[in-house]
């Protein structure tokens, strides 16, 4: 029988209120909060003034790009969604220590803005029931409150809304995290996002050219994967962390390679006396590097699925 | 000592003080700060401005500290890009970066230091960086 869409976005609807207004049992609740209540990984503000009185790690944080700021580049430019790219909403069973509840966070996170970029509306409901659930499990639950909810039923169809919705709930999760001063959970959830990001993008690209937008954003990272690094080096006596401490480790040694091409810095005024600015140094990845950051990248995330 | 004088209460300033974007398609970007300031203070953050986005950088603070200075600077060299001194101490910029830049924000709160850091001469500056894909031009 063929639904209709008004009938299918009614289904949808009363799927997603049961989903996000479905409340986990006290008991696994307030085992991960207090989980997340001991971590208190030296994210203090000193109070000092100015903005050089945050931790390493969250200064590190701020400069790797959640996952709408790696895709956003996607939008509009008529690419095909590949779903078997995505991870499985059964992985989320698997998901049983708060490590992994915090790296999937990022990982699940970073697929909903990939179907939100490429306007997939009912994946992207999936994804952000997804992201809902871990943030149950690992006690953060209370960000979905009862206005996002409703402003998600009534932007169903709505794709820059879904990209306005699906990056607030992001920073809503980061901004609690940096409240409650949870250092390591947010570098799980950083690492995890910037992982599967570069993960999408670099299986998205059909074929190498060195003018390729997407090319460019990959070459681009080389510019965070040093703040990765520093966020993971706090945590380095895990051996969950050792094991991607090394990867990343492997795919900056590729970066390292890369070659760097430096041009004047432009600056102009177009008719609008808008700055416009081009020009200075660019990061040049070639088709063998771009082949082997790939399967580096593709590599290290597949292995944590199968933990 | 009072909200405003606590680095810790000036964490989030901007997200609930910054003017967001009218238009839409600008994004919340997560290298958004906000800090405690005194007058006569100055101090900078990196930016990271990716290559076909425009970028909107809003500054909002607290009335008692006057005047507050954004300058946008070359991570290269710290050549001025922006220096709102020149532009009547606006609150917002819009950027096009055309190719992935290395930037330098940099705050100052204009004025004469007066001594200790208290209620009066202290307040919060919060900085909103938006993004959004850059339009096309033409037909």
């Amino acid at each position: 029988m063929k639904i209709k869409k008004p009938l299918l976005i009614s289904i949808l609807v009363c799927w997603i209120i049961v989903s996000f207004t479905n409340c986990s049992s006290p008991t696994s609740s307030d085992k991960n909060v207090e989980t997340f209540k001991n971590d208190t990984t030296k994210t203090k503000v000193k109070n000092k003034t100015g903005f050089d009185n945050t931790s390493a790690i969250i200064e590190s944080f701020y400069q790797i790009p959640a996952p709408d700021e790696m895709f956003g580049i996607l939008r509009g430019e008529k690419l095909r969604f590949q779903q078997s790219l995505l991870v499985p909403s059964e992985q989320l069973i698997k998901l049983v220590d708060s490590k992994s509840q915090a790296l999937f966070m990022g990982i699940y996170s970073a697929d909903l803005a990939y179907c939100v970029s490429l306007e997939q509306y009912q994946t992207s409901i999936t994804y952000f029931a997804l992201v809902r659930k871990l943030a149950d499990k690992i006690g953060i639950s209370s960000v979905f409150d009862e206005p996002l909810v409703s402003r998600i039923q009534n932007n169903l169809n709505n794709v820059d809304s879904l990209q306005n919705i699906s990056n607030e709930s992001y920073f809503r999760i980061v901004d609690y995290l940096m409240e409650i001063e949870s250092g390591k959970t947010l570098m799980f959830i950083a690492s995890g996002g910037w992982l599967e990001g570069l993960y999408l993008i670099t299986n998205a690209v059909n074929k190498y050219s060195p003018n390729d937008f997407m090319i460019q954003r990959v070459a681009d990272q080389k510019n965070t994967i040093d703040n990765l690094l520093v966020c993971i080096a706090e945590f380095n006596d895990d051996p969950y962390i050792t094991k991607i401490t090394k990867g990343l480790t492997e795919i900056k040694n590729i970066y390292a390679q890369c070659t760097i091409e430096n041009t004047d810095n432009k600056k102009s005024i177009d008719k609008n006396g808008k700055i416009v600015l081009s020009g200075g140094t660019k990061v040049v990845i070639s088709e063998t590097q771009f082949n082997e950051l790939k399967t580096k990248i593709s590599d290290l995330r597949n292995s944590l699925l199968t933990k | 000592m009072s909200d405003s004088t606590s680095a810790q209460n000036c964490k989030t300033y901007h997200a609930k003080n910054c003017k967001f974007n009218e238009k839409d398609e600008f994004q919340y970007s997560g290298q958004s700060r906000s800090a405690a300031f005194t007058i006569g203070q100055s101090s900078e953050f990196p930016l990271l401005a990716y290559g076909g986005y425009d970028y909107s950088v809003t500054l909002c603070y607290e009335k008692k500290l006057g005047d507050v200075q954004l300058k946008v600077m070359e991570e290269d060299g710290r050549k001025v890009i922006y220096d709102n001194a020149d532009d009547s101490y606006s609150k917002r910029k819009i950027f096009t970066v055309s190719s992935t830049k290395k930037l330098i924000v940099q705050i100052t709160v204009v004025g004469e230091k007066e001594g200790e850091r208290n209620e009066k001469n202290t307040g919060c500056v919060g900085v909103l960086i938006e993004y959004m894909k850059t339009p096309n031009s033409g037909f």
